[in-house]
């Protein structure tokens, strides 16, 4: 009865074979785990801060939250 | 042990002299969301964590905030290194050439000295994590401020990139929140 | 840009992609894609640095990096020393 407390609502699924980390619970909080897609070139990464396209979020000046 | 690379993280370029934006910056330096703060944090933090991983993302990203220090440093630097004395002065940064020329010490950008209480190395991973994700957003919210305070878009575009990385760190100590979470509920006998 | 320079970013760039796919093992090491993809740009990175202390003197102290002829570690410029300015 290992993983008993485990409750995983199928919207936010993990990916099939990803470390799933814990999703679900009250009083909690989690980020979704990144799942390994297309990668930038080095050259690419360097000037954008990040090789994975998936991560990138520029930020504009008058863009507020 | 460490071992330092004679080189930056990211090839950095200033336009021009500009004592004011120097002491806008150098928050990031020694300032309570700054570089330091940041590095500090994760390396004194990361000997009670419980399970490796967590373990070795406080070690790399402690690692990566230090070369971030020196970038930040390297701008600063640049950014003061040609300024005559009148400069200085219109810029406000002659309090604190009066302590320090043109030498970099750790301070906010209102002159304000680092403190060890900018940081917490609580003991409770959950808690130390909590803290770690809520630096990485403090610290993308000043390179925000600075990003609208500069007006040499050179070392915007290096305010950009030290912004950026705060986005992929806050990604990693979300999964390895996850992961500690995981190994916790793993160690619940029912 | 100069040639030191460009060879320094080369390295630059290399690194940078090191650093970011070692992030993402830390907490995926399972990943084998992101894997043989850390293992290949550390090959170009260890190729790429070597050309470049060949030529410039060493990257690296304590043992990482030899040094020809004289011990060239101290020579300038250090890193807070070399900006990317247009022009140079």
């Amino acid at each position: 009865m290992a993983n008993t407390t485990r409750k995983t609502p199928s919207n936010s699924e993990p990916p099939e074979g990803k470390t799933a980390g814990y999703f679900g619970q009250l009083a909690r909080a989690y980020v979704p785990p990144q799942t390994y897609s297309r990668v930038w070139s080095p050259a690419e990464g360097l000037m954008k801060g990040t090789v994975f396209p998936e991560l990138y979020r520029p930020y504009e000046p008058g863009m507020r939250p | 042990m460490w071992i330092y690379e004679k080189k930056l993280e990211y090839p950095i370029r200033v336009s021009y002299t500009n004592p004011r934006l120097a002491k806008e910056i150098i928050t990031q330096y020694g300032g309570p969301d700054g570089e330091l703060a940041a590095s500090l944090r994760y390396l004194t933090q990361r000997y009670t964590m419980p399970i490796s991983q967590a373990k070795a993302v406080l070690t790399d990203i402690g690692t990566e905030e230090l070369a971030h220090m020196e970038i930040v440093a390297s701008l600063v630097y640049n950014l003061i290194k040609g300024a005559t004395i009148d400069e200085i002065k219109a810029a406000g940064l002659d309090d604190y050439y009066a302590d320090h020329d043109k030498a970099l010490y750790f301070v906010n950008a209102a002159g304000a000295p680092w403190v060890a209480s900018y940081i917490q190395s609580k003991g409770d991973p959950i808690a130390d994590l909590h803290e770690d994700l809520a630096a990485e957003e403090k610290a993308r919210a000043t390179y925000e401020f600075l990003i609208r305070l500069s007006d040499d878009p050179d070392v915007t575009d290096t305010l950009r990139f030290l912004r950026e990385r705060e986005v992929v760190h806050f990604q990693r100590f979300g999964e390895t929140l996850n992961l500690v979470h995981e190994w916790m509920d793993s160690k619940k006998v029912f | 840009m100069d040639q030191r320079r460009r060879d320094l970013l080369r390295i630059m760039e290399l690194e940078f992609a090191a650093v970011d796919l070692n992030l993402f093992l830390d907490t995926h090491p399972d990943e084998q894609r992101a894997l043989a993809d850390y293992n290949a740009v550390s090959q170009e990175l260890m190729r790429a640095k070597m050309a470049y202390e060949s030529r410039y003197g060493p990257l690296m102290n304590y043992g990482y990096s030899m040094s020809e002829g004289t011990w060239r570690w101290v020579e300038e410029p250090w890193p807070w020393e070399i900006t990317f300015n247009r022009g140079e």
